[in-house]
């Protein structure tokens, strides 16, 4: 795929040469979507959302990583989608503390639904991560996703959330913080390779 | 060394495991980690999370989510002259515009006219009239009047007597009306009903005013026959510059004409291509 001719073409209006990048990266923007938002039907419309827009400002696009670009416009219609979610709000789950205050006690583990038994039967390990993600406020959220499950570096990263290097670096560092306690939960479900150290303090 | 890392360095430590501190900063660490066990346990413990999350199955999209031209809402190229149009027909407008502007500001001849026709009014000769009328070459019904206007002034001058004064007006317009005041009389004096008549129909108030303050001892048929004349002249005369405001002049006219040229070109054009396009895009 020559993607700088596609971009060029598309910049043209060309809608088929854009198309040929939709089909390229909508995997990757559906999956970002997906983690970030945790909700199959959110996140195609804030996929295709995403897309819409990326095409309507592709001028604006001024070279650098096309990934990225896509990515922090991705990143953005999923922050949309969760402000709507909010002035509706279905689950009452905010575990987060505004001022980025490490919690000592994760109580957003606490689920009341469901308890650890029937979560190892239900939930797959992708369902338990996804869990841990859903738990960590939408800017965490949005660095790991892009950090460690796009495998963005933190520059490319710091790109797409329009956000400052060190930001990108502590909020990464925080995330999966926050991430180790929460598998550690479900640590059954983990592959053996994975399994988190009991005696670890931290 | 505190049994548990500070946030700090757990930072640190994140960064050091994507490879992303400078080089200085990574050899502090690892001699750090090389002598603290937490530390190096904390290490562990953000590799095993990141390794987790590395390795969270990548879902595939649901569907395609490629664009449909109705879906981006993409306006047809439109041809360049669709802009050109619609800017012409507004400079246009604003020209037609500027023209019932003009007599405030600078003088134009299709306005001019019209507190010159005043003036002309005012004054007792004809002549005065067709002079500044001339110069409306715009002006089609104010010259169409010129001529039965120039063959009453040529009577009057065949009259006689009030010769010199047109002729007087002709050169300074503005100080004319007292000479016309003193001219009356005379004319009157002479009894010359024709010259009366003439000028009458012309000039109604001035002509009158002049005659019944002037002459309070001429015969009053007199007086009322020029009283009768301004009931009909104000129908002719002042309906010229009636005319000039309900009648365009030619060059407004065209304005006119090619501001609705323009946006009707405009916007057929504009039609033309958009239903092409949709055609094509289905």
């Amino acid at each position: 795929m020559d993607e700088p001719a596609l971009i060029r073409d598309a910049k043209h209006g060309d809608l088929d040469a854009f198309n040929r990048l939709v089909l390229h990266y909508q995997d990757m923007l559906y999956n970002t979507a997906y983690r970030v938002l945790g909700d199959p039907a959110l996140a195609a419309d804030a996929t295709q959302e995403a897309f819409i827009s990326a095409f309507r400002k592709l001028k604006s696009y001024r070279g650098g990583s096309f990934k990225a670009w896509l990515l922090r416009i991705v990143t953005n219609a999923c922050y949309d989608e969760l402000r709507r979610k909010k002035r509706r709000p279905s689950t009452p789950l905010e575990p987060l503390t505004e001022n980025d205050e490490e919690m000592e006690a994760p109580r957003w583990l606490a689920d009341p639904n469901a308890s650890p038994e029937k979560q190892v039967e239900t939930f797959e390990l992708e369902q338990a991560i996804q869990n841990c993600i859903e738990a960590l406020p939408p800017d965490f959220r949005a660095v790991v996703v892009l950090t460690d499950i796009q495998g963005l570096d933190y520059k490319e990263a710091a790109a797409a959330l329009k956000k400052p290097l060190g930001t990108v670096k502590s909020r990464l560092a925080r995330a999966r913080l926050r991430l180790r306690d929460c598998l550690q939960a479900v640590r059954e479900l983990l592959p053996a390779a994975f399994r988190l150290e009991e005696g670890s303090t931290l | 060394m505190s049994r548990q890392p500070s946030f700090r360095d757990l930072e640190k430590l994140s960064a050091y495991l994507d490879g992303e501190l400078n080089a200085s900063t990574q050899a502090k660490i690892e001699t750090r980690l090389a002598r603290d066990p937490n530390l190096r346990a904390a290490l562990d413990d953000l590799r095993l999370s990141r390794a987790v999350l590395r390795r969270t199955p990548q879902r595939r999209a649901p569907r395609n989510f490629t664009l449909s031209p109705q879906m981006v809402a993409k306006r047809p190229p439109l041809p360049r002259l669709v802009p050109a149009l619609n800017y012409a027909s507004v400079l246009a407008a604003l020209l037609f515009a500027f023209t019932f502007l003009s007599p405030f500001g600078i003088g134009d001849a299709a306005m001019s006219k019209a507190p010159m026709m005043e003036m002309a009014a005012a004054e007792a000769p004809a002549e005065e009239a067709p002079a500044p009328m001339m110069m409306d070459a715009t002006e089609e019904p104010a010259a169409a009047e010129e001529a039965p206007m120039m063959e009453e002034a040529i009577a009057e001058d065949a009259v006689g007597e009030s010769a010199a004064a047109p002729a007087a007006e002709a050169e300074a317009p503005i100080a004319q009306t007292p000479t016309v005041q003193t001219t009356i009389p005379e004319e009157a004096g002479v009894g010359a009903g024709e010259a009366e008549d003439v000028e009458a129909t012309q000039e109604p108030e001035l002509a009158s005013e002049p005659v019944q303050e002037g002459l309070p001892a001429t015969q009053k048929s007199l007086t009322q026959a020029t009283m009768q004349p301004p009931m009909q002249t104000p129908v002719s005369i002042p309906d010229t510059p009636q005319n000039s405001r309900v009648q365009l002049t030619f060059v407004q006219r065209i304005l006119l004409i090619a501001i609705v040229l323009f946006l009707l070109a405009g916007w057929f054009l504009r039609r033309a291509t958009i239903a092409k396009w949709q055609k094509a895009s289905k």
